[in-house]
C-alpha cells in the first residue's frame, strides 16, 4: 500500500511539470527566433534613438565605441583617441589612401564637447564617411 | 496470460529532470545573448576647419544653432519644437545648399540626432555638423 502511494505521488509530480516545460519551450523558441545573437561590446552603450528609417546595410570595417564617461574603443578594444588616430591613419596609408569609413556607436548622453575632439581627429585623417549608429523607435502617429 | 501481456506493454517513464535542465540552459543562453535593438545608420557629415566646402548651389548654407536646453535657431530665427510648419516654410524659402549645425558644448548626441531627424523630415537633407 505504501509503495503504491509513493509511485502515484511521483506520477503526479511529473504531471505538474508538463505545463512548466511547455512554457519554457515556448520561451526558448521565442528567444531563438526573435533575438539576434550578437557579440557583446567592450562597454555598454545606449545609442540615440532616431525616427528616420535607415537600416544597417553593410558592416563597416572600423567601429568606434564611445560612452558618456569618455571611454573609447576601436573594434571592441579599449584605447585612447591618439591610438585610434594613429591606427586609422596607418591603415589608410597601408591601403594606398583608400577610402575608409568609420562607424560611430556613441552613447545618447555623450555631449557635443566630448564628440568634437573625436570628429575633428576623424576629419584630420580624412575619413571618408562617418556613420552614426542609432536605435529605431516606434513612431507614434 | 493476459496479465503478463499487460505487464510487458507498461514502460518505464522517462525522467523529465535532465530534459528540463538542458532546456533551461538553452533558454538562459538565448536570453542572455539575444539582442532586440534595431540598429539604424545615420550618415553624419562633419564640417571642420580642414574640410573643403564645395559650393554646389548659389544659395549660401544656413547656420543652425542648437542650445543644450533644446532651443533651435535657423538663420537667426528661433523655432519652437512644435513649429514644424514655420520651419519647413523657412527652409523652402531659402532652399539652402546645406545646413551647418553648431551646438552648445553640453548638447547631447540625442538632441543632435533628433534635430537632424527633424531637418530631414522637413526636406533639408544636407545637414553637416560643425566641429570648429
Amino acid at each position: 500500500m505504501k509503495l503504491f502511494t509513493s509511485a502515484q505521488n511521483r506520477k503526479d509530480k511529473d504531471d505538474n511539470l508538463i505545463p512548466l516545460i511547455n512554457v519554457v519551450f515556448l520561451m526558448l523558441i521565442f528567444f531563438m527566433l526573435a533575438g539576434q545573437i550578437t557579440a557583446s561590446d567592450a562597454f555598454k552603450v545606449t545609442p540615440p534613438s532616431s525616427l528616420i528609417e535607415a537600416p544597417v546595410l553593410e558592416a563597416i570595417e572600423f567601429e568606434v565605441l564611445f560612452n558618456a564617461d569618455g571611454d573609447l574603443a576601436l573594434n571592441n578594444t579599449l584605447m585612447t583617441l591618439e591610438d585610434i588616430k594613429s591606427l586609422l591613419s596607418e591603415s589608410k596609408q597601408s591601403q594606398q589612401d583608400a577610402e575608409i569609413n568609420v562607424a560611430l556607436k556613441a552613447d545618447a548622453d555623450v555631449s557635443a564637447a566630448q564628440l568634437k575632439p573625436l570628429l575633428t581627429a576623424l576629419t584630420e585623417i580624412q575619413v571618408n564617411q562617418v556613420t552614426l549608429y542609432t536605435r529605431q523607435v516606434i513612431t507614434q502617429q | 496470460m493476459q496479465l503478463n501481456l499487460n505487464k510487458g506493454i507498461r514502460r518505464k517513464t522517462i525522467s523529465m529532470t535532465p530534459l528540463i535542465d538542458v532546456v533551461f540552459i538553452l533558454l538562459l543562453f538565448f536570453m542572455l545573448t539575444s539582442s532586440f535593438i534595431k540598429w539604424q545608420q545615420m550618415q553624419l557629415a562633419v564640417s571642420g576647419p580642414s574640410a573643403t566646402s564645395v559650393a554646389t548651389s548659389d544659395n549660401p548654407p544656413l547656420i543652425a544653432r542648437l542650445s543644450s536646453d533644446g532651443q533651435v535657431s535657423l538663420g537667426g530665427e528661433n523655432f519652437l519644437s512644435n513649429e514644424d510648419e514655420a520651419l519647413k516654410a523657412f527652409i523652402d524659402r531659402h532652399e539652402p545648399s546645406r545646413i551647418l549645425l553648431t551646438t552648445d558644448e553640453e548638447t547631447s548626441i540625442q538632441q543632435i540626432v533628433s534635430l537632424i531627424d527633424r531637418f530631414q523630415r522637413l526636406g533639408a537633407t544636407n545637414v553637416s555638423f560643425n566641429v570648429d
